[in-house]
């Protein structure tokens, strides 16, 4: 026997059967629903269907935890607690080692660099004075020749340090290196000590 | 009274398990022991009938307190006491079924003690061996009725689970589930009318 239309359920109101069953719907819903239940025999039985599967599940298995259960849950509340501590503790110590071994390096480490600067800077180093007086080595075997000042200043005036201007090749003027005209007393004559030449001055012995 | 500030004003906390919980972020052991003795059944039946193995039913209530503990400094009582408690019970069910589906993918021994979800979905429902009078015992309908909701889909299981076995509504499985209530309302309409199909056939046996 075919259920007449208005006895059945639409889509909506079976979509929203269960929720009505748990007063989860609105007032409009809920009367509409309660009118349809009162009315149709089918809907009673699906809705009668549905409440009593549901109360089938009194029957599920409820276990029950032991009694000590609170005080178990608390003591290990309490162990993880002291072992996260430890660990803290733990992790700090070896903080503080790594930070006060980091400082000795560091301090080390600038102790030397400190140390090599200020040496560096007092410590006048051979070579470099060298090099600051290369000009002076390099001359130093003409320097040895020299006796004194006086010596030097005789040189000086007779033009030895002066530079010949540039001349035309004389007829006969050849090696032009002559010895000097009165040679500096005790001084020996030097392989590479020719002066310059001096026209006015310059004489070669006859 | 216990009071928690809003910025408007000071709202009594009414929740006796809220105002529990701030004892404990006091520091009051007593009270955390209270707090557990009150829920640690409540905690365990969902959790049993969500996951299908006590054993890891009861790791999985302990890591429950274990969990509420740890955060009780954060605690702040903007919600009632069960919503949080049934919120982290249910994280966990979820967590512990994700687990075990990932284990079953690697080992293929499916022989899981007492695992729900171990029968394939095709088994069909063991056929109930009635006594002389052609009632089912008490033991085969935990047994029938406990296979029907392992049938279901997790997350219809865990709405009908709270529902069920705490009474709550669709706004506060909904905050506990973390979907919307329209949501829940579908959940519990299939689940309902599975339950249903699968029952049914026994109600005259019960």
């Amino acid at each position: 026997m075919q259920i007449p239309q208005h006895q059945r359920l639409s889509e909506e109101e079976r979509a929203n059967l269960v929720a009505f069953l748990d007063g989860e719907v609105d007032e409009e819903l809920s009367a509409q629903l309660e009118a349809k239940v009162s009315k149709s025999p089918s809907v009673r039985k699906e809705v009668d269907a549905l409440e009593k599967t549901w109360s089938m599940l009194d029957w599920l298995p409820r276990p029950e935890l032991p009694d000590d259960f609170a005080t178990q849950t608390v003591t290990r509340v309490h162990s993880q607690q002291l072992r996260a501590e430890l660990i803290e503790g733990r992790l700090q110590r070896h903080s503080i080692f790594a930070a006060k071994c980091i400082g000795w390096v560091a301090g080390v480490t600038a102790a030397a660099f400190i140390g090599f600067t200020a040496v560096r800077l007092a410590w006048r180093d051979p070579s470099r004075e060298l090099a600051e007086h290369l000009d002076i080595l390099d001359n130093m075997e003409s320097y040895r020749v020299i006796p004194d000042v006086k010596f030097l200043e005789d040189m000086v005036r007779l033009g030895y340090f002066v530079d010949p201007p540039a001349e035309q090749p004389a007829e006969g003027a050849a090696g032009e290196s002559a010895a000097p005209a009165e040679a500096a007393p005790g001084a020996p004559a030097a392989a590479n000590d020719a002066p310059p030449n001096n026209k006015g001055e310059a004489a070669t012995k006859k | 009274m216990s009071t928690t500030e809003t910025p408007s004003k000071q709202v009594p906390i009414v929740d006796p398990d809220a105002r529990l919980m701030l004892q404990v972020q006091g520091g009051d052991q007593s009270a955390f022991e209270e707090l557990v003795s009150r829920y640690q059944n409540r905690v365990l039946g969902v959790l049993f009938n969500a996951i299908g193995n006590k054993e890891e039913a009861e790791d999985l209530a302990q890591e429950v307190f274990l969990r509420i503990f740890r955060a009780r400094h954060g605690y702040k009582p903007t919600a009632k006491f069960s919503t949080w408690i049934f919120t982290i019970t249910n994280n966990l069910a979820m967590n512990a079924r994700r687990s075990r589906r990932t284990r079953r993918a690697v080992n293929i021994d499916a022989d899981e003690n007492g695992a729900l979800g171990a029968r394939p979905q095709e088994q069909l429902l063991k056929e109930p061996g009635p006594s002389a009078s052609g009632q089912l015992h008490a033991s085969e309908v935990a047994e029938l009725v406990r296979q029907a909701v392992g049938k279901l889909d997790e997350r219809q299981r865990m709405a009908v689970l709270l529902s069920k076995f705490e009474d709550l509504g669709y706004a506060e499985i909904a905050e506990i589930m973390g979907i919307s209530t329209m949501a829940v309302k579908s959940l519990l309409a299939r689940a309902r009318t599975n339950l249903r199909e699968m029952l049914e056939p026994y109600l005259d046996v019960i």
